[in-house]
Order: C-alpha cells, then sequence, then structure tokens
C-alpha cells in the first residue's frame, strides 16, 4: 500500500485541506449564528459572476472573483439590516444575483475552459502557489478570528446590544466580511465551492448538538471540519472516492451521528429548551 | 413641503428606472434572437450540433448550404444544454444533424419536441462502426497493482454505452461526411453532384491525414499518452495507441486521489514525457499530474469545440488534427 | 435626593402626530419606579428615548444631569422584553454570556481576567443562578434564562436598570422571584430600578413611584406608597386610543414587531378609508391636574 504522504499532491491536499477546513469552521459558527447559513454559496457564486467579469474585462480573474466576494458580502450584510426580521432572505438574494450574473456573463466568455476551471477547483489538484496563498491567508483569518472572538461572540449573541456596549460593530463586522469573502473566494477556487459551503454549515450544526459552551461549539466545529476533511482524502487517495463529495458526506455523517448519540443520551437540543 | 417633492422625485426616479430596466431587458431579448439570415435563402438550411459535425457539413455542402452550430463555439458539449432560442432555430430549418452515439445526450429530447415535420434529422455516426467504452481493460493488462478496479467503474461514470469521439480517427470522419453527403443529395437533389465532388475532395485529404498518422505514428506502436479525458478511444484503435484518461469519457468530473496516484504511477513507469489537457478543460489536474511525475503539458484538442478565434484564424478539422499529431509526436520524442 | 432621571417637557413622535407630548416625571436614586399604561400607548417608545435610541422631538432628558445621548456613555443597564427566550437559540453558557457584558472593561481585541470572572460569578449569584453557571442558556427554563440576562446587566454594575416588561411570557412563579431579587437589589444595591409594565397588580407593591400613560391602566389601589404622576400624549379611551397610536407602530413595527401588538387593528382601520386626523376628532379631552404633568389638547 503506497504511503499517502509520498505523494507533493496529496501532501498539498492534506495541508491546505487542514487548513481551509479549520479556517471554514471557525468563520461558520459565527455564520450560522447570524442566521446567515448559505453565505458559502451565495459567496462563492458570486466569486464565479467576478470571475466572468475579470474574464470579459480584460483583468485577473481571481482578483475579480475577490472583488465580487468582497461586494456580494458587504451586500449581503446591507440587506440584512434593511430587511430586519427576514434578515435570511439577504443570503438568498445574493446568492440568486450571483448565479444570475454568473450564467449571463459566462455567455460571454469566449472560452468556457477559463471559466469552468474557476468553478471546478479540486482538492487534490492544488497548485504551490495556491498552498502558500492558504497558508498567508489561514495566519491572517486564525489571527483575527482569536483577536475578535469576544467581539464576534458579543455581535452573533446580540448585535444591538454589542453596539449599545461599545464593541466597534460596524468596524469588526466588515472585518470580518472581508475575512470571510477572502476565503471563500480563495477556498472555492482551491478546494472547490462544494467543500467551502458545506463546511461552513454542516459541523457547526453537528457541533450544537453536543457542545457544552461557545467555545465547545467552535471547537467541536473544527475538530468535525478537519477530521471530515483529513477523512474524505485518506478513503480518496486508498478507496478512489471523489474527494469532495466523501469529505461533505462524511461531515454529515458526524452531523448524524451526533445528533443519534445526543438523542440517546437524552438530553435536551439546544434551542429547544424553556 | 420640500420633503414631499423630494419623495415624488424619488418616485418618479425609481419608476423611470424600472421601465427602462424591462425595456432593457425586452430589447436584449430581442436583438440576440439569432437565426439563419437572408444569405440563407435558397440553401439547405443545416442545424448542426457540435463542431465536428458542423465542419463535415460544411466541407461536403459548400456554398449549399447555410449551417448553424448548435453548441456554441468554445463550449464544453459535456455541459450544454439546448435554450428555448435554439429550438426556435431548428424550427426554420431543413436538417438536423448530429453526431451521435450518446455524444449529445440532449439530441433526443430535441428532435422529439421539435414540430418541424419537413426536418430531416440525421445521425452522423450511424455507419461508424462504434467502439465500447471500457478502459478497465487497460488497467488490467498493464496496472497489475491496482487492486482498485471495480471502483473505476463507478468513479468513472459514462453517459453512453459507446464511445462518442468518433470523428477523432480520419477513417471515421470519412465515413461520417459520407453519411452527411447522402443525406444532403436527398434532401437537395439539384446539387447532388457539388456534394458528391466535395466529398471526393475531403475524402482524399482524410486519407492523406490518414497516411499521416500511419507513417509517422508507426514507431511508437503500443505506447500511452495521458489526457484529460477518454475521447482518444478511435484515435488509439487506428493506430496503435493506449491512452490513460485522466478523467472518463465525460469531461465534467473531478479526479479522486487514488486516480491521481494511478495515473501518477503510470506516468513514471511507461516514462511518459507529456500529458495532455484539453482546452475547454481546466489544465490545473493535468499540470498538477506533470508537475509530480516531472514531465510536462500540453494541449491536444479532442476537436468537440473549437473557440470563435481559432474558428475565425482559420483552423478546422485536418488543421487541427495535424496540431494533435504534432503534440503526440512531442510527447513520444 | 438626587435625581438620577429626569425628564423635562418631553415630546416625541416619528411622525407630526406626537405619541408623547410635554411628559415631565423624574426618578431618584434608590426608586422603584414603574412606567405603565394601556398597549400602544407609548411605554416601549418612552424606553428608546430613554435609552437614547430615538432622541426628542422637543425637551430633553437628562441622566444623572448630562442630556443621554447613547447608552454607551451611561451607566444604564437594560434588560429588553422576551430578553431571555432571545438567547435561547445560542449555544452558551451562562457564564459566556454574563461576561460579554463586560466589553467595554476587558476592551477591544483582549481577553478576561481573573477581575471579571469574579464579576461574573457576583452576578449569577445575586439572581441565584450560580449553580447554573456551566450550564448552555437553551436548556433552562424560560424564568431561569431571564434570570441569566439580568445578571448579565448586573455585572456591568449599572446604577439605573430599565427592565421592558419583564413579566411578560414567564411563568407566576419565576416573576414572583424575579421581583423579590429585583427588589433585593434595589434596597441592598442601591440599584434604581425603571420598570416598564402593565402588570400593576404584581409589581405595584415594590414601586414608590409610577408614571402612568394611560388613564385606565392606573389601578391606584395596586399602588399603596407609589407617588403617581399621569402623563399621556394621546391616551384614548381603550379601543379607539389603539387605532391612532398605530402611527406609532406603523413605524416602530419595522424596528421592533413585538413592540406593537395592536398594528393588526391599524391595518384593519386604514383598510376602511380612514385616516389619523379623523379619529382625533373623536378624542376625549382628559384633565389631569394631579402630580406634575398637565396634558394639553389640542
Amino acid at each position: 500500500m503506497p504511503s499517502i504522504f509520498y505523494y507533493a499532491y496529496m501532501q498539498r491536499a492534506l495541508l491546505v485541506g487542514f487548513l481551509l477546513a479549520l479556517l471554514v469552521a471557525c468563520l461558520g459558527t459565527v455564520m450560522v449564528h447570524k442566521r446567515l447559513s448559505l453565505i458559502g454559496d451565495a459567496l462563492s457564486h458570486s466569486s464565479l459572476a467576478g470571475v466572468a467579469l475579470g474574464l470579459l474585462g480584460g483583468f485577473n480573474p481571481v482578483i475579480g472573483a475577490m472583488a465580487a466576494c468582497v461586494v456580494a458580502a458587504f451586500a449581503i450584510e446591507g440587506i440584512r439590516k434593511k430587511l430586519g426580521n427576514h434578515s435570511e432572505l439577504a443570503v438568498a438574494i445574493v446568492l440568486s444575483t450571483g448565479i444570475g450574473l454568473a450564467g449571463v456573463m459566462s455567455g460571454f466568455v469566449k472560452s468556457s475552459a477559463d471559466f469552468n476551471s474557476f468553478l471546478f477547483g479540486s482538492i487534490v489538484a492544488i497548485s504551490k502557489f495556491e498552498t502558500r496563498l492558504v497558508i498567508v491567508l489561514a495566519v491572517v483569518v486564525l489571527f483575527s478570528f482569536f483577536l475578535l472572538y469576544k467581539e464576534l461572540f458579543y455581535i452573533s449573541f446580540d448585535e444591538q446590544a454589542a453596539a449599545i456596549s461599545g464593541v466597534p460593530v460596524g468596524l469588526v463586522n466588515a472585518i470580518f466580511t472581508i475575512l470571510t469573502a477572502v476565503t471563500v473566494s480563495i477556498a472555492a477556487r482551491t478546494v472547490g465551492a462544494l467543500i467551502v459551503s458545506s463546511l461552513m454549515v454542516v459541523p457547526v450544526a453537528g457541533a450544537m448538538s453536543v457542545a457544552r459552551s461557545y467555545k465547545s461549539t467552535i471547537v467541536w466545529s473544527a475538530v468535525i471540519s478537519v477530521s471530515s476533511t483529513i477523512g474524505g482524502l485518506v478513503l480518496s487517495f486508498y478507496c478512489g472516492l471523489k474527494p469532495g463529495g466523501t469529505i461533505v458526506l462524511i461531515s454529515v455523517l458526524w452531523f448524524l451521528l451526533l445528533h443519534i448519540w445526543k438523542w440517546a443520551a437524552g438530553t435536551k437540543t439546544i434551542g429547544k429548551g424553556a | 413641503m420640500l420633503q414631499k417633492r423630494t419623495g415624488k422625485l424619488k418616485r418618479r426616479l425609481a419608476r423611470m428606472l424600472v421601465l427602462s430596466m424591462m425595456a432593457g431587458i425586452a430589447g436584449l431579448g430581442m436583438g440576440c434572437r439569432r437565426g439563419f439570415g437572408k444569405e440563407a435563402q435558397g440553401k439547405v438550411k443545416v442545424v448542426a450540433s457540435i463542431y465536428p459535425v458542423y465542419d463535415f457539413v460544411q466541407k461536403v455542402g459548400g456554398d449549399q448550404v447555410a449551417v448553424l452550430m448548435l453548441v456554441p463555439s468554445g463550449t464544453e458539449p459535456h455541459t450544454w444544454e439546448p435554450s428555448s432560442r435554439d429550438m426556435l432555430v431548428l424550427e426554420e430549418a431543413d436538417m438536423f444533424v448530429y453526431n451521435g452515439a450518446g455524444m449529445e445526450t440532449w439530441a433526443e429530447d430535441i428532435t422529439q419536441s421539435v414540430q418541424n415535420k419537413d426536418l430531416m434529422i440525421v445521425e452522423a455516426s450511424c455507419e461508424v462502426e462504434l467502439l465500447k467504452i471500457d478502459h478497465d481493460e487497460e488497467h488490467e493488462e498493464h496496472d497489475h497493482k491496482d487492486e482498485h478496479e471495480d471502483h473505476d467503474e463507478e468513479g468513472h461514470h459514462h453517459h453512453g454505452e459507446f464511445d462518442p469521439h468518433v470523428w477523432l480517427s480520419p477513417e471515421n470522419a470519412k465515413i461520417e461526411m459520407r453519411t452527411i453527403m447522402e443525406a444532403l443529395k436527398k434532401a437537395d437533389p439539384e446539387h447532388a453532384e457539388i456534394y458528391e465532388k466535395n466529398f471526393q475532395a475531403a475524402s482524399q485529404e482524410c486519407d492523406k491525414l490518414d497516411a499521416e498518422y500511419r507513417a509517422a505514428l508507426s514507431p511508437y506502436t503500443g505506447k500511452h499518452i495521458v489526457v484529460a479525458h477518454e475521447a482518444y478511444g478511435y484515435l488509439c484503435h487506428a493506430y496503435g495507441l493506449e491512452q490513460i484518461g485522466i478523467e472518463g469519457v465525460s469531461a465534467d468530473q473531478e479526479p479522486d486521489a487514488a486516480r491521481m496516484r494511478e495515473i501518477i504511477d503510470m506516468a513514471k513507469e511507461y516514462d511518459i514525457k507529456c500529458i495532455f489537457f484539453e482546452e475547454l478543460v481546466d489544465p490545473k489536474v493535468a499540470k498538477t499530474i506533470a508537475d509530480e511525475a516531472g514531465c510536462q503539458t500540453a494541449a491536444l484538442s479532442p476537436l468537440d469545440g473549437l473557440t470563435k478565434e481559432d474558428i475565425d484564424s482559420g483552423r478546422e478539422y485536418f488543421s487541427v488534427m495535424r496540431d494533435n499529431l504534432n503534440s503526440i509526436l512531442k510527447a513520444f520524442a | 435626593m438626587e435625581k438620577v432621571i429626569e425628564v423635562k417637557d418631553l415630546s416625541f413622535g416619528y411622525t407630526k402626530d406626537m405619541i408623547l407630548e410635554h411628559v415631565n416625571f423624574s426618578v431618584q436614586k434608590g426608586d422603584f419606579a414603574l412606567i405603565i399604561g394601556d398597549n400602544g400607548v407609548g411605554k416601549s417608545t418612552m424606553v428608546k428615548l430613554l435609552l437614547g435610541v430615538n432622541s426628542p422631538t422637543s425637551g430633553e432628558i437628562l441622566i444623572s444631569g448630562k442630556k443621554v445621548r447613547s447608552l454607551k456613555d451611561s451607566r444604564i443597564g437594560y434588560l429588553p422584553q422576551n430578553g431571555g427566550s432571545r438567547a435561547a437559540a445560542f449555544p452558551a453558557t451562562c457564564e459566556e454570556i454574563v461576561m460579554s457584558s463586560l466589553y467595554k472593561e476587558i476592551g477591544f481585541g483582549r481577553f478576561a481576567g481573573k477581575k471579571q470572572k469574579e464579576k461574573v460569578q457576583k452576578a449569577l449569584a445575586l439572581v441565584d443562578m450560580e449553580e447554573k453557571r456551566k450550564a448552555l442558556i437553551g436548556e433552562l427554563s424560560g424564568g431561569q434564562q431571564q434570570r441569566v440576562m439580568l445578571a448579565r446587566v448586573l455585572a456591568g454594575d449599572p446604577e439605573v436598570l430599565i427592565l421592558d416588561e419583564p413579566t411578560v411570557g414567564v411563568d407566576a412563579e419565576s416573576v414572583d422571584r424575579l421581583l423579590h431579587i429585583l427588589h433585593h437589589i434595589n434596597i441592598e444595591k442601591k440599584v434604581t430600578i425603571l420598570m416598564v409594565t402593565h402588570d400593576i397588580d404584581k409589581v405595584g407593591p415594590f414601586a414608590n413611584r409610577v408614571l402612568c400613560l394611560s388613564e385606565g391602566a392606573c389601578n391606584e389601589e395596586a399602588l399603596p406608597q407609589a407617588e403617581i404622576i399621569h402623563a399621556h400624549a394621546h391616551s384614548h379611551p381603550k379601543g379607539e386610543g389603539a387605532h391612532i397610536h398605530c402611527a406609532n407602530c406603523e413605524i416602530d413595527h419595522v424596528h421592533d414587531r413585538e413592540h406593537c401588538p395592536e398594528c393588526r387593528h391599524c391595518e384593519a382601520y386604514h383598510d376602511h378609508g380612514h385616516t389619523h386626523e379623523v379619529i382625533r376628532e373623536h378624542v376625549h379631552p382628559h384633565h389631569h391636574d394631579r402630580g406634575e404633568v398637565r396634558k394639553e389638547e389640542k
């Protein structure tokens, strides 16, 4: 049996997979509690629109993707505030806009090759440049997340109260929005939109059934996310399964098992108290 | 008071904006209508599904036919789907030519839902001897280390029983052109002679191409080429090569880690110098494998969708096939 | 005595229809004060003005002698309506939630120290929730959740505690418990309390000062030791009054749905093609000269 570490592409896949799984789980914990679970989908589709724009406008599609992601993320924040009680619609609106724009603009892109290559990033085909990019990204995002942990907790718990208590809500939200947007645009290109948008939500959902505090929710999400990614890669390597789908399914399996375990243990689920 | 006025102004502006957006969309819709133009009058109006068929129809039909290509240039045909606009084009056409053999998964839907009773439907590959999709054969022979053959079967899902990329061998191209010629003769008997003459010319060119391939590739019988997706079955079959596809016959999938490893191992084992990618498929995977196995990458076109620039710069079936031959030779040199 | 809250000739309306007009009211240090009134009468609007979320159309509000701009620079603790239930879906422990109120003390980008942790324990002890400090908020009962939210407010050592309808949506036993805790911190900790409520039967006995925003709600027998101040912008006999105050909810509702239970009436009313102007003519003038406030009718 050949060693998984023998091949450079697997080394990169494991490293990048580990880092992105960690990042996405952290970002996802905040996003889920801001009721923005589908933000990964919305942003990755918007980044595709940015790719099309870049190809049409003659500038670097990666920059186009990032820019579109940041614009989309801020649009979500903006619309969310306007909609009040229906804030979750903001993601759906931006998601639709992103799909629509990408669809229409892809019609103008001369070669579909360029276009599709941005849609289907694959975790087993990561370039050296992308590896370096993800390492830098991971350092920046994890550091910011650690530094802003308290602020993010407060904002996702009660945004209004946080503002009243003097949390610079606007600044923190803006930093976080940019970090999320950049992470999604890079991750979608590197490991594929499927992995990003799923790992943003499913591990958090699993974590919430067993975690005993906010901090442990984050830790559990990270554990589920990272173990699904590594597990998916190992299965893909030894059993020939598609990596993206396998990773996502393992995280769903985690979710199911944790819920069954919780149910068997007979304790109440979060949110059903009182 | 002032507030009221600005409110009114705002509302008027908003209304104008909405109206102009609606008008814009409507205008865009009308402006985009595609169809046979005036120059198509008096000619046989043919709708061809994909590029090779389109090119063959042009070669055989010459000036007597007006051809439209259904799948836009530069689009990967495996992922394309017809729109209602495309259906309209079919309503005014005389003939619809498609490759068949499972290439156009949507062809059946089209031919069933089209209302044009006079439309002649031609499957270009109907006379070709089709190859079954069977890429496990190769692994059994050569990849003795592989314990995962059964997974390959699942992993690379096929969209049909047969390999549809028939045009990649010149011999088959000739057969397809003959089928097209027969159809054109039937549709437009007046110009039968012209079609016959055009076909003979193209047929000779095919024989020439075939001879070139044979001469160039005969020293390399039994050698392997690594390609993005397994589209080159007919070509390899005709000239004694073996293809190793990164992905299955359909081009729109992500490879799995085990398949990547297999290909890297094979590339090293067979001392392959070049990994081929397709112009319409992301070269990332090919590049990753090439990096790992220490070889180069080069483009090899399965011809299923030339870009508009290619077509405008005069590339067509024979020139692309000759480019392909040169690329393959470089991989062996 | 020191005046902690001073409302001077306050008027407010989202549109030119005033919700509150010429309100004068003050709360002194150590008071247990109430704002009572029927639904939609402007109680929650009053709270928003006190918190500095909205600014008065005219008049002013002084907190410890200073004008309020926003809560950021005052010593007010605020427990919103249904404060507990909002937290239920959030996977955090009581401790984590209480800690969040010490934000300013800890500072941007820093972490909580020993001192803050002690404060959290004390605040939880104050509301009898010390045992549950490691429990997830979602696993507690409604009353317990509310007490945790109260602890969260108390951890910041507020001078004034403003509570919006804390008796709504909580079982009777929890209400009693909450009121005793409030009474305790009012007496022992000298925290001034201002509570918006319509539940004067229960809360009344604890209060020593009451701002009554509508006539019908003011059952004076339930307020044995309180100084009662009447003020109303446009309070009306029940039913009719609701229509007018929907001018409030029409706007208010957008931000704060639960504060306007009467808005359905409002829509129905509009459906009949009336305007608020018409209803105004039905207003019965009130002449209350008691207390410090006189309401002027147009």
